[in-house]
C-alpha cells in the first residue's frame, strides 16, 4: 500500500495524472489511493494511523508534526496539507480545520481527516481541488480534546460524557478530585439510567404501548401516582458523601478557555481558571499565532445540525456589516450544501459562550471562522421529521433492529436495592448510526474546503504608466481579490489585528513623489496621497472580498520598476512596468 | 556608578526609626538572588522563568503547623518600575530569618507560613541596573504600534549619551505642553480656557528612525507583565499582552497561587495602593449582560478599610498608588481567585515640600518623611497636566501648582537629591533638530531617600506582622453528646473563627474559588448516623470576629468515644476531636 502511494505521489505534481484516481463516486472505477471505511468512527489511535497512511501515500502533499502534548501526554498533531512545489504553506492563505474540543463529540475527528483525505484523493483528476490546493494550505488537527476521545472510545459513557479533558478537577470542592464518577453497573460498556419500582408512590409510570418509555405523571388531585421514579445516571455513591456521580473525571470545557470575551468559572461554566490554561489549548493557540496565514477557520462539533458563527455572547454586539455579509454568504451557501444546518449567531439562537474557539480566532485575530454541529436526528426520518424518544426508539428498532438501546434489566444497588438499568447506548443521539456517517463527513469536508475556496486571493488586474509632462509620471494599479473573504476582514483592520497590508514601488532609476489610494475609477485627481513613505502605502483595510483597490503615484526617473502587494492573509503578488 | 546615585546620597540614617538599621538600597536581580541565597531557615522555591531567562524565585519560610495552616504572601516589583519593592519584600525575608525567635516574628510564622517573591518582574526590574536605565515597563511581545507595517522600528532610546531615557520636548506651534508658572521645569497642558497656547511637543527620549514624524512611537516590547492577568483583561490593548496571562512572568506567577491553596493573603507592593485610598467598589451580583462588574464588593472593602487604617497608623504612609489596576496581579488575586489582596505603594515624591523662602518652615531633612500625595502617582516621569479638580474651577482661579512643580520643590529643598531631576538642556536632534531633554530620572519617584528608606521599611515589616493575627483560623469550639437513649446521642458541633477576616471573602463565595471548610462526622466501631446533617458538610462562608457555624446528629454509638469531628480547610487550619458528654 506504501509503495503504491509512494508511485502515485511522483505521479501526483504533474495534472496528467491517470483518470481513475477520483473520487469514489464520481469516476467510474475509481480507486482511492487509501482505502479508508467513512462508515464508522475510529479511536484516537486508529484515526491518527489513517492519516498517517495518507501522509504515507502523499509525502509531497501532506505533512504531520507534533505541536503538543495533551494532559494524558498525547501528541497533538497538525496535518500539513500543502504543494512545496508552488511554495511554502505559510506563503498562502490557510485553512484551519479542528475536530472533537469536546471529547465525545468524536465525528468531528473523522470529518478532519476527511477533509485531507477528499483533497488528496481529487489533486490528481480535478483541476478545481488543485487550483484550491496548489494556492492555499490546510492545517488539520482532528482531535482537539484527544484523551476525552481516548476515554469515550475505551470507558462506560453516555452519548454527554467525555465532554471534558482529563486534568483533575474537584468539582464537589470537598478537597477529592474525580473520586465519584458514574459507574458501569452492569459493566456492558454503556452508561445509562436507573428506575426503580415503587408501586403506588412513584412520579413515573410506564407507556402502555411501550414500556421502555417513562411518562411523568404530574401531582393530581386525584389521587392518580407513577409506580416508578427516575434515579439518574448509573452510579454510586463512592465516596461515601451522600451524593451520587457528583465529581467526575474532569469537569472543564475546553471550549470555554479560549482568549476573546473569556470570563472565569463563575460567570462561564467550564472556563478553568485562566485563558489556554489546558497545554491542549495553549498549543494550539501559539500556533495559530504563529501562522497569520490562517485566513479560514472551521471546528467541527456535534450535534444539532448547525453553522455557528458568534458573537457568543449578546455583550459583544454585532460585527461588523461587511463581515457579516461574508458570513452570510458562506452560512447560506452552507446550508444548502447541509440539508437539516441552519446558519445561527451562537449568543442568539443557541446560548451564551464565553471564551469560545471560533469566537477567539475572529474577535481576537480577524479570521472568518465557523463551528458546525454535526448530525441532527430530524434527519433521521427525512421528510418526516419527529423527535423525542419514541422517535429515537422507532428509528433504533426499524433501522438498527434494537442495537441502539440496552433494554431495561433488573440489578442490586447498594443504596436504591433492586432497580432497573436502561437506556440509549453512547453512540445514539448524538452521532449518526453508520450508514449516515460518511454522508455527515462528506458534506461538512466540503463545507471547509468551500470555505477555503473563499480565502483571498490577490492579483494586479493591470499596471499602467502615464505621462504627466515634465518629467513626472503616473504609475496607475489596480489590484483586485476575486474571493469573498477580504484579505483584512472589517474586525481586523477596526481593531488593528494583525499586520496590514502594503503595495509598494520601487525601481533602481525610481523617485516616488507621491502616491495614495484613488477613490474615483474617472477622475484620477481623486488621490488620498499619503504623508510620508509614499513608495509603501499601507492598506488597514485591505483588498475587498471580491472586489479591488486601485492606488497611483506620481514618480519621476526611468527604467525598470516592480509593484509589490504583500499582506497576511494572501499570497505576495509582484509586477513589472518601466517608465519610459 | 549612578545606579546608586540616590540610594546612598545621605549618610544621615533615620535616626527616629526603633533601632539604627543600614539603609535599605535597591538591588539588582542577581543581586536579590545573592542576598536570599544568604538566608538561612528557609526554602527556596523557584516559580519560573522570565522572558529573557531570569529565575523567579521564592523564599518559604515555614514552620511545622496543622494541616491547611495557611500562607502569607509577599511580592515585590510585580510592576517592574518599583526596583524598591524589591528590597522591601527582601527585607521584610530578611528580618524574618535575622529573628525567627523575636516574640511577634515567631507570632507571625506559628499562624502562617510566609512566602517572599522579592522580584516577580526580573526584566522590567533590571532596566534599573543597565547601562541605559529607563522606566519602560514592558517585556513581553510587541505589536506594529503605529501601523506602519513593521514592528519595534523606532524604540526609545538615550539620544543624549548620559544613560537615562528621559524626555524631549519641541518648540512646536502645534504643541500643547507650557511650563508651569511655579516651577518653569514642570510642564503642563496648555489650557485654551485661559487663553493659552502651547509651546512644547513632548516625547519620550528617542530618535525618529522610520522617519514618520512620530519619535520613539514603536518598540520592540508592548506586553506589560501587571497588564496581563485574566481579570478585567484589556484585549486589543497593545500594553495588556496577546492574551491573559500569555507572559511567562504572569502566568508563573498565577500557577504558584494556583499550585498553593494555603494562600490566604497576598501583600504586593508596587504601583497600586488599596491600603491609603479605598478602592473602587461593587455590589457582589451586580452584572451587565452576564458580564460582572469589576471592583471590590462591598463587604470586603469594609474590611480593607479596617485593614488599610491599621496600616495608615502604623506606617504613616499616604502614598497612593496609581489608578487603574485592570489586568493587575493584584486585581487577579483578588477578583479572580477571591484572595484578600493587599496592594501598597511604599513611597513616592512628597508634594507637601515648602521652600525656606515660603512663610511657612523648611521642610529640612525630616521633610522626606512621606507626606500626603495629592493624586495617584504615574510611575513615568512624563508631566501629568493639570493637576485634578482644576478644569472644573478654571475660571480666574489661580493657577494651583502641578504635582510635579510640587516634586520640584521638594527636591529643591533636598540638595541630596538633586540627580532625582535632569535639567532640561538643548540637544541638536538627529531627525527633530533643537530640542530639550530632560524630566524627572527614571525610578526618582519610586525610590526613598537613602536616610529614609530602613524607617519605611521597618514600618511596613511592623505591619506585616500584624497581619497574621488577622487571617482566618477554624477551631471546633464545641463537640458535645447528650444522651437521648441507650447508645443514642445527639451529637452538637460548634465551629468559629475568631480572627477579624472571614473564612471567605465574599469575592471568594461569588468564585467559589477558595475551598470549602469540610465538616466530617468521624463514626468508628460501628457508631452509625441516625439523622441531622449529613457526614460530611461544605461550609462556603464563615465570617470573621467570632462568627459560629453549627451541627447536629443523631449518632449510634456504643460508646462516645467512637464519634469524632474532623474539620479541614486549605488556607484557615483544620482541627479535630473526640465527642464529650454534654453536661
Ligand atoms: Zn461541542
Amino acid at each position: 500500500m506504501i509503495v503504491l502511494g509512494l508511485v502515485f505521489s511522483a505521479l501526483q505534481a504533474t495534472p496528467s495524472a491517470p483518470a481513475n484516481n477520483g473520487f469514489p463516486g464520481l469516476t467510474a472505477h475509481a480507486a482511492p489511493s487509501v482505502e479508508i471505511a467513512w462508515n464508522r468512527f475510529y479511536d484516537e489511535r486508529e484515526l491518527y494511523a489513517q492519516l498517517d497512511r495518507m501522509v504515507a501515500a502523499h509525502p509531497g502533499l501532506l505533512s504531520m508534526q507534533v505541536i503538543g502534548h495533551s494532559v494524558e501526554n498525547r501528541e497533538m498533531r497538525v496535518y500539513t496539507l500543502n504543494n512545496p512545489a508552488t511554495g511554502e504553506d505559510r506563503e498562502k492563505p490557510a485553512m484551519w480545520v479542528d475536530g472533537n474540543v469536546h471529547g465525545n463529540e468524536v465525528q468531528g475527528g473523522e470529518a478532519v481527516a476527511y477533509v485531507a483525505w477528499y483533497l488528496l484523493e481529487n489533486y490528481a483528476s480535478n483541476p478545481r481541488v488543485r487550483e484550491l490546493v496548489d494556492r492555499s494550505a490546510f492545517y488539520l488537527l482532528p482531535m482537539v480534546n484527544i484523551d476525552g476521545r481516548a476515554a469515550w472510545f475505551r470507558d462506560a459513557h453516555n452519548a454527554h460524557s467525555s465532554r471534558t479533558g482529563r486534568m483533575p478537577f474537584d468539582d464537589d470542592g470537598d478537597g477529592l478530585y474525580d473520586e465519584d464518577a458514574p459507574d458501569d453497573l452492569d459493566g456492558d460498556g454503556s452508561i445509562v439510567q436507573m428506575r426503580k419500582y415503587l408501586p403506588g408512590q412513584g412520579t413515573h409510570r410506564l407507556n402502555p404501548d411501550d414500556p421502555r418509555l417513562l411518562e411523568f405523571v404530574p401531582p393530581n388531585e386525584r389521587g392518580i401516582k407513577g409506580d416508578w421514579i427516575v434515579l439518574g445516571s448509573e452510579g454510586l455513591d463512592n465516596d461515601g458523601d451522600g451524593r451520587i456521580n457528583e465529581d467526575a473525571v474532569g469537569g472543564y470545557d475546553m471550549n470555554r478557555a479560549w482568549p476573546s470575551f473569556w470570563e472565569p468559572d463563575w460567570v462561564q461554566n467550564g472556563a478553568g481558571p485562566y485563558p489556554l490554561y489546558w497545554p491542549e489549548t495553549r498549543c494550539i493557540a501559539r500556533f495559530i499565532l504563529e501562522h497569520p496565514n490562517i485566513a479560514g477557520v472551521q471546528s467541527f462539533h456535534n450535534a444539532g445540525g448547525m453553522i455557528l458563527r458568534g458573537p457568543g455572547v449578546e455583550a459583544f454586539g454585532e460585527y461588523p456589516r461587511e463581515d457579516v455579509a461574508v458570513y452570510d454568504a458562506l452560512g447560506s451557501e452552507g446550508e444548502k450544501m447541509l440539508p437539516y444546518y441552519r446558519y445561527m449567531v451562537i449568543w442568539r439562537d443557541l446560548y451564551s459562550v464565553f471564551g469560545g474557539f471560533v469566537t477567539w480566532t475572529y474577535e481576537g485575530l480577524g479570521i472568518v471562522s465557523f463551528t458546525n454541529e454535526l448530525w441532527n436526528d430530524a434527519q433521521s426520518f427525512g421528510d418526516h421529521p419527529q423527535s423525542g424518544r419514541a422517535a429515537d426508539h422507532e428509528f433504533d428498532d426499524r433501522l438498527l433492529f434494537g442495537a441502539g438501546f440496552v433494554d431495561w434489566h433488573k440489578l442490586e444497588h447498594p443504596l436504591y436495592g433492586e432497580v432497573e438499568v436502561g437506556g440509549f447506548k453512547k453512540d445514539v443521539g448524538r452521532v449518526p448510526p453508520s450508514f449516515m456517517v460518511e454522508e455527515m463527513v462528506h458534506r461538512n469536508a466540503l463545507f471547509a474546503i468551500r470555505h477555503a475556496e473563499a480565502m483571498p486571493e490577490v492579483d494586479f488586474a493591470d499596471v499602467e504608466v502615464s505621462d504627466l509632462g515634465q518629467g513626472l509620471f503616473a504609475v496607475d494599479a489596480r489590484i483586485e481579490n476575486r474571493r469573498l473573504i477580504p484579505t483584512r476582514t472589517a474586525r481586523a483592520a477596526q481593531m488593528k489585528l494583525g499586520t496590514p497590508d502594503r503595495i509598494s514601488i520601487r525601481g533602481p532609476h525610481c523617485e516616488v513623489v507621491a502616491g495614495g489610494l484613488r477613490s474615483d475609477r474617472f477622475r484620477p485627481e481623486k488621490l488620498e496621497f499619503v504623508e510620508r513613505r509614499p513608495a509603501e502605502l499601507v492598506l488597514e483595510r485591505g483588498v475587498p472580498g471580491r472586489g479591488e483597490v486601485r492606488v497611483r503615484w506620481l514618480v519621476r526617473g526611468s527604467g525598470s520598476i516592480e509593484i509589490e502587494w504583500r499582506g497576511e492573509k494572501a499570497r505576495t503578488v509582484r509586477r513589472n512596468a518601466a517608465l519610459p | 556608578m549612578l545606579i546608586q546615585a540616590f540610594a546612598i546620597a545621605s549618610a544621615l540614617v533615620g535616626q527616629d526609626a526603633p533601632a539604627v538599621r543600614p539603609p535599605v538600597p535597591v538591588y539588582s536581580h542577581a543581586q536579590l538572588a545573592g542576598r536570599m541565597r544568604e538566608i538561612r531557615g528557609a526554602e527556596w522555591l523557584t516559580l519560573g522563568r522570565s522572558r529573557s531567562g531570569l529565575e523567579i524565585s521564592a523564599l518559604r519560610f515555614a514552620t511545622p503547623g496543622a494541616r491547611g495552616k495557611p500562607a502569607l504572601l509577599i511580592v515585590g516589583n510585580v510592576d517592574g518600575l518599583q526596583p524598591w519593592s524589591s528590597s522591601l519584600a527582601l527585607h521584610h525575608a530578611e528580618r524574618l530569618a535575622a529573628q525567627p525567635d523575636g516574640e511577634r516574628e515567631r507570632a507571625l510564622l506559628e499562624r502562617a507560613d510566609v512566602i517572599v517573591i522579592p522580584c516577580a518582574n526580573p526584566d522590567a526590574h533590571e532596566r534599573r541596573f543597565t547601562s541605559v536605565r529607563s522606566e519602560r515597563e514592558a517585556t513581553g511581545g510587541g505589536v506594529d504600534d503605529d501601523r506602519d507595517g513593521r514592528q519595534g522600528e523606532d524604540p526609545p532610546s538615550d539620544v543624549d549619551g548620559d544613560g537615562m531615557i528621559t524626555w524631549m520636548r519641541v518648540e512646536d506651534p502645534a504643541g500643547e505642553w507650557i511650563a508651569d508658572p511655579a516651577d518653569e521645569r514642570a510642564l503642563i497642558k496648555a489650557d485654551a480656557k485661559r487663553g493659552e497656547r502651547g509651546r512644547w511637543k513632548l516625547w519620550p527620549e528617542g530618535r525618529d528612525l522610520d522617519l514618520d514624524e512620530r519619535v520613539a512611537e514603536d518598540a520592540a516590547s508592548d506586553a506589560c507583565v501587571n497588564r496581563n492577568f485574566a481579570e478585567e483583561f484589556k484585549e486589543h490593548a497593545a500594553e495588556s499582552g496577546a492574551y491573559a496571562m500569555s507572559e511567562p512572568e504572569s502566568r508563573a506567577l498565577a500557577d504558584f497561587v494556583l499550585a498553593h491553596p494555603e494562600i490566604a493573603l497576598v501583600v504586593t507592593y508596587g504601583a497600586y495602593d488599596n491600603m491609603v485610598e479605598k478602592p473602587k467598589t461593587t455590589q457582589a451580583n451586580a452584572r451587565n449582560k452576564l458580564v460582572p462588574a469589576p471592583g471590590v464588593i462591598e463587604a470586603d472593602a469594609e474590611l480593607l478599610a479596617e485593614l488599610g487604617q491599621r496600616y495608615r497608623e502604623t506606617t504613616g504612609n499616604t502614598a497612593k498608588g496609581s489608578g487603574n489596576d485592570a489586568g493587575s496581579w493584584q486585581a487577579w488575586l483578588y477578583g479572580h481567585r477571591g484572595l484578600w489582596s493587599l496592594a501598597i505603594h511604599p513611597w513616592d515624591a512628597p508634594l507637601d515640600a515648602k521652600r525656606a523662602d515660603a512663610a511657612t518652615t523648611d521642610a529640612g531633612p525630616q521633610g522626606a518623611e512621606r507626606k500626603p500625595g495629592e493624586e495617584p502617582a504615574t510611575s513615568s516621569g512624563a508631566p501629568q497636566g493639570q493637576p485634578k479638580g482644576e478644569a472644573a474651577s478654571a475660571k480666574k482661579a489661580k493657577r494651583e501648582p502641578s504635582d510635579d512643580a510640587k516634586r520640584l520643590t521638594w527636591i529643591d529643598t533636598h540638595p541630596e537629591e538633586a540627580a532625582r531631576f535632569v535639567p532640561w538642556h538643548g540637544f541638536e536632534h538627529p531627525e527633530l533638530g533643537p530640542v530639550e531633554i530632560g524630566g524627572f530620572a527614571p525610578f526618582a519617584r519610586s525610590e526613598p531617600p537613602a536616610s529614609d528608606s530602613a524607617t519605611i521599611a521597618e514600618k511596613e515589616f511592623e505591619f506585616l506582622l500584624s497581619l497574621g493575627a488577622e487571617l482566618a483560623r477554624v477551631r471546633i469550639a464545641e463537640l458535645s453528646a447528650k444522651p437521648l437513649a441507650p447508645d443514642l446521642f445527639e451529637v452538637s458541633a460548634a465551629i468559629d473563627n475568631l480572627s477579624r477576616l472571614p473564612l471567605q471573602s465574599a469575592s471568594a463565595r461569588r468564585t467559589d474559588s477558595v475551598r470549602s471548610l469540610r465538616v466530617r462526622l468521624v463514626l468508628d466501631d460501628g457508631a452509625k448516623l441516625l439523622g441531622g446533617d449529613d457526614a460530611l458538610e461544605l461550609q462556603r462562608s464563615l465570617g470573621g470576629s467570632g462568627a459560629r457555624a453549627e451541627y447536629r446528629w443523631l449518632v449510634r454509638a456504643a460508646r462516645l468515644g467512637d464519634i469524632g469531628l474532623s474539620i479541614d480547610t486549605d488556607h484557615a487550619g483544620s482541627d479535630q476531636r473526640r465527642a464529650e458528654l454534654k453536661p
